[in-house]
Protein backbone atom coordinates (compact mmCIF):
# COMPACT_ATOMS: atom_id res chain seq x y z
CA UNK A 1 0.00 0.00 0.00
CA UNK A 2 2.79 2.20 0.53
CA UNK A 3 3.80 1.57 -3.34
CA UNK A 4 0.47 2.79 -4.41
CA UNK A 5 1.42 6.07 -1.78
CA UNK A 6 4.84 6.71 -3.12
CA UNK A 7 4.74 5.38 -6.74
CA UNK A 8 1.35 5.84 -7.65
CA UNK A 9 0.60 2.29 -8.47
CA UNK A 10 0.97 -1.23 -7.16
CA UNK A 11 0.75 -4.96 -8.01
CA UNK A 12 -1.91 -6.46 -6.26
CA UNK A 13 -2.53 -9.58 -8.10
CA UNK A 14 -0.97 -11.93 -11.69
CA UNK A 15 -2.18 -14.85 -13.11
CA UNK A 16 -4.75 -15.80 -16.11
CA UNK A 17 -6.89 -13.06 -17.41
CA UNK A 18 -10.05 -14.64 -15.98
CA UNK A 19 -8.71 -13.96 -12.49
CA UNK A 20 -7.84 -10.57 -13.18
CA UNK A 21 -10.71 -10.05 -14.40
CA UNK A 22 -12.47 -10.76 -11.33
CA UNK A 23 -10.18 -8.79 -9.52
CA UNK A 24 -10.67 -5.86 -11.02
CA UNK A 25 -14.52 -5.95 -10.88
CA UNK A 26 -13.60 -6.56 -7.20
CA UNK A 27 -11.59 -3.58 -6.74
CA UNK A 28 -14.07 -1.30 -8.53
CA UNK A 29 -17.20 -2.35 -6.70
CA UNK A 30 -15.39 -1.10 -3.91
CA UNK A 31 -14.42 2.43 -5.54
CA UNK A 32 -10.86 1.47 -5.88
CA UNK A 33 -9.15 1.98 -9.74
CA UNK A 34 -7.93 -1.22 -10.40
CA UNK A 35 -6.27 -1.71 -13.74
CA UNK A 36 -5.03 -4.80 -15.99
CA UNK A 37 -1.86 -4.79 -17.94
CA UNK A 38 0.17 -7.50 -19.68
CA UNK A 39 3.44 -8.78 -18.05
CA UNK A 40 6.37 -7.40 -19.72
CA UNK B 1 -22.35 8.56 13.21
CA UNK B 2 -21.89 5.09 13.16
CA UNK B 3 -21.01 3.01 16.58
CA UNK B 4 -20.11 -0.36 17.73
CA UNK B 5 -22.09 -1.30 20.85
CA UNK B 6 -22.15 -4.32 22.62
CA UNK B 7 -21.59 -6.65 19.26
CA UNK B 8 -23.93 -4.67 16.81
CA UNK B 9 -23.34 -1.76 14.96
CA UNK B 10 -25.67 1.66 15.14
CA UNK B 11 -26.17 4.82 13.43
CA UNK B 12 -27.59 7.82 14.80
CA UNK B 13 -27.92 10.88 12.67
CA UNK B 14 -30.10 14.26 12.78
CA UNK B 15 -33.00 14.95 10.28
CA UNK B 16 -30.65 17.78 8.76
CA UNK B 17 -27.70 15.37 7.79
CA UNK B 18 -30.16 11.99 6.75
CA UNK B 19 -32.09 14.75 4.48
CA UNK B 20 -28.38 15.78 3.18
CA UNK B 21 -27.49 12.00 2.91
CA UNK B 22 -31.44 11.46 0.98
CA UNK B 23 -30.34 14.57 -1.30
CA UNK B 24 -26.69 12.69 -2.45
CA UNK B 25 -28.19 9.53 -2.65
CA UNK B 26 -31.24 10.86 -5.06
CA UNK B 27 -28.21 12.73 -7.57
CA UNK B 28 -26.34 9.94 -7.06
CA UNK B 29 -28.78 7.84 -8.54
CA UNK B 30 -29.89 10.30 -11.51
CA UNK B 31 -25.93 10.16 -12.24
CA UNK B 32 -26.26 6.11 -12.36
CA UNK B 33 -29.54 6.77 -14.52
CA UNK B 34 -28.15 9.28 -17.20
CA UNK B 35 -25.47 6.58 -18.10
CA UNK B 36 -22.74 8.80 -18.23
CA UNK B 37 -22.39 11.29 -20.67
CA UNK B 38 -18.73 11.29 -23.45
CA UNK B 39 -16.09 12.94 -21.20
CA UNK B 40 -18.21 12.79 -17.62
CA UNK B 41 -15.38 12.72 -15.27
CA UNK B 42 -17.55 11.65 -12.41
CA UNK B 43 -19.32 8.63 -14.36
CA UNK B 44 -15.59 7.50 -15.51
CA UNK B 45 -14.44 7.69 -12.27
CA UNK B 46 -17.60 5.34 -10.80
CA UNK B 47 -17.03 3.28 -13.87
CA UNK B 48 -13.02 3.42 -14.22
CA UNK B 49 -11.11 1.84 -17.27
CA UNK B 50 -9.56 -1.90 -16.81
CA UNK B 51 -6.55 -1.03 -18.68
CA UNK B 52 -4.42 2.41 -19.72
CA UNK B 53 -2.26 0.77 -22.28
CA UNK B 54 -4.80 -1.44 -24.01
CA UNK B 55 -7.95 -0.12 -25.09
CA UNK B 56 -9.27 -3.40 -26.58
CA UNK B 57 -8.66 -4.91 -23.21
CA UNK B 58 -10.82 -2.07 -21.89
CA UNK B 59 -13.37 -2.52 -24.15
CA UNK B 60 -13.74 -6.64 -23.80
CA UNK B 61 -13.84 -5.93 -20.13
CA UNK B 62 -16.00 -3.51 -20.14
CA UNK B 63 -18.62 -5.51 -22.26
CA UNK B 64 -18.30 -8.15 -19.92
CA UNK B 65 -18.31 -6.29 -16.63
CA UNK B 66 -20.22 -2.49 -16.76
CA UNK B 67 -23.65 -4.35 -16.70
CA UNK B 68 -22.41 -5.74 -13.56
CA UNK B 69 -20.44 -2.54 -11.78
CA UNK B 70 -23.92 -0.69 -12.66
CA UNK B 71 -26.38 -3.34 -10.89
CA UNK B 72 -24.31 -3.95 -7.58
CA UNK B 73 -24.55 0.19 -7.56
CA UNK B 74 -27.99 -0.15 -8.16
CA UNK B 75 -28.39 -2.49 -5.53
CA UNK B 76 -26.22 -0.59 -2.97
CA UNK B 77 -28.47 2.50 -3.38
CA UNK B 78 -32.08 0.11 -2.48
CA UNK B 79 -30.34 -1.01 0.52
CA UNK B 80 -28.94 2.13 1.46
CA UNK B 81 -32.48 3.75 1.42
CA UNK B 82 -34.21 1.27 2.67
CA UNK B 83 -32.16 1.68 5.83
CA UNK B 84 -31.91 5.17 5.83
CA UNK B 85 -35.93 6.05 5.40
CA UNK B 86 -37.79 8.38 3.77
CA UNK B 87 -37.39 11.36 6.38
CA UNK B 88 -36.37 12.40 9.84
CA UNK B 89 -33.75 11.39 11.57
CA UNK B 90 -32.00 7.95 11.11
CA UNK B 91 -31.06 5.93 14.69
CA UNK B 92 -31.17 2.26 14.10
CA UNK B 93 -28.40 -0.78 13.97
CA UNK B 94 -27.30 -2.37 10.94
CA UNK B 95 -27.42 -5.67 9.26
CA UNK B 96 -24.53 -6.71 7.47
CA UNK B 97 -25.78 -5.96 4.36
CA UNK B 98 -26.53 -2.79 4.96
CA UNK B 99 -22.30 -1.91 6.50
CA UNK B 100 -21.64 -3.38 3.10
CA UNK B 101 -24.14 -0.74 1.24
CA UNK B 102 -23.05 2.08 3.45
CA UNK B 103 -19.13 1.53 2.71
CA UNK B 104 -19.70 1.12 -0.56
CA UNK B 105 -21.78 4.15 -1.21
CA UNK B 106 -20.04 6.46 0.88
CA UNK B 107 -16.41 5.92 -1.06
CA UNK B 108 -18.76 6.10 -4.47
CA UNK B 109 -20.09 9.51 -3.14
CA UNK B 110 -16.87 10.67 -2.13
CA UNK B 111 -15.25 10.07 -5.27
CA UNK B 112 -17.95 11.83 -6.94
CA UNK B 113 -18.02 15.15 -4.98
CA UNK B 114 -13.95 14.82 -5.25
CA UNK B 115 -13.68 14.64 -8.47
CA UNK B 116 -15.83 17.40 -9.10
CA UNK B 117 -14.00 19.24 -7.05
CA UNK B 118 -10.74 17.77 -8.56
CA UNK B 119 -9.42 17.94 -4.74
CA UNK B 120 -5.77 17.61 -4.62
CA UNK B 121 -3.92 16.08 -0.90
CA UNK B 122 -3.69 19.73 -0.16
CA UNK B 123 -7.48 20.25 -0.64
CA UNK B 124 -7.94 17.22 2.05
CA UNK B 125 -6.47 19.35 4.60
CA UNK B 126 -8.14 22.71 4.08
CA UNK B 127 -11.47 23.29 6.73
CA UNK B 128 -14.44 24.29 5.13
CA UNK B 129 -16.78 26.76 6.52
CA UNK B 130 -20.42 25.09 5.57
CA UNK B 131 -22.31 28.15 5.72
CA UNK B 132 -20.23 29.55 2.78
CA UNK B 133 -21.97 28.20 -0.31
CA UNK B 134 -18.48 28.00 -2.65
CA UNK B 135 -17.33 25.92 0.16
CA UNK B 136 -20.27 23.85 0.76
CA UNK B 137 -19.35 20.85 -1.34
CA UNK B 138 -15.93 20.23 0.29
CA UNK B 139 -17.75 20.63 4.00
CA UNK B 140 -19.76 18.08 2.71
CA UNK B 141 -16.74 16.04 1.52
CA UNK B 142 -15.43 16.30 4.88
CA UNK B 143 -18.72 14.98 6.27
CA UNK B 144 -18.77 12.03 4.82
CA UNK B 145 -15.30 11.34 5.20
CA UNK B 146 -15.74 11.44 9.25
CA UNK B 147 -19.06 9.65 8.22
CA UNK B 148 -17.28 6.83 6.32
CA UNK B 149 -14.50 6.98 8.69
CA UNK B 150 -16.26 6.33 12.17
CA UNK B 151 -18.23 3.25 9.86
CA UNK B 152 -15.05 1.80 9.60
CA UNK B 153 -13.97 1.87 12.87
CA UNK B 154 -17.11 0.26 13.83
CA UNK B 155 -16.74 -2.25 11.58
CA UNK B 156 -13.08 -2.97 12.71
CA UNK B 157 -13.55 -2.44 15.77
CA UNK B 158 -14.64 -5.14 18.82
Amino acid sequence: MLDVHTKGRAAVSSGPRERAEMDVFRLHSHGLWATMSKDR
Amino acid sequence: MFRRRRGEISVAVGKEEADLLRRLIAEYRTLLDAGGEPGDPIYARLFPSASLDDPDLDRQYRELASDSLDQHKRNTVEIATRSLGESGGWRSTLAEEEREAWLVLLADLRLAIGVRLAVTEETMGMPADPSDPEQWPLAVLHYLGALQESLVQACMGE
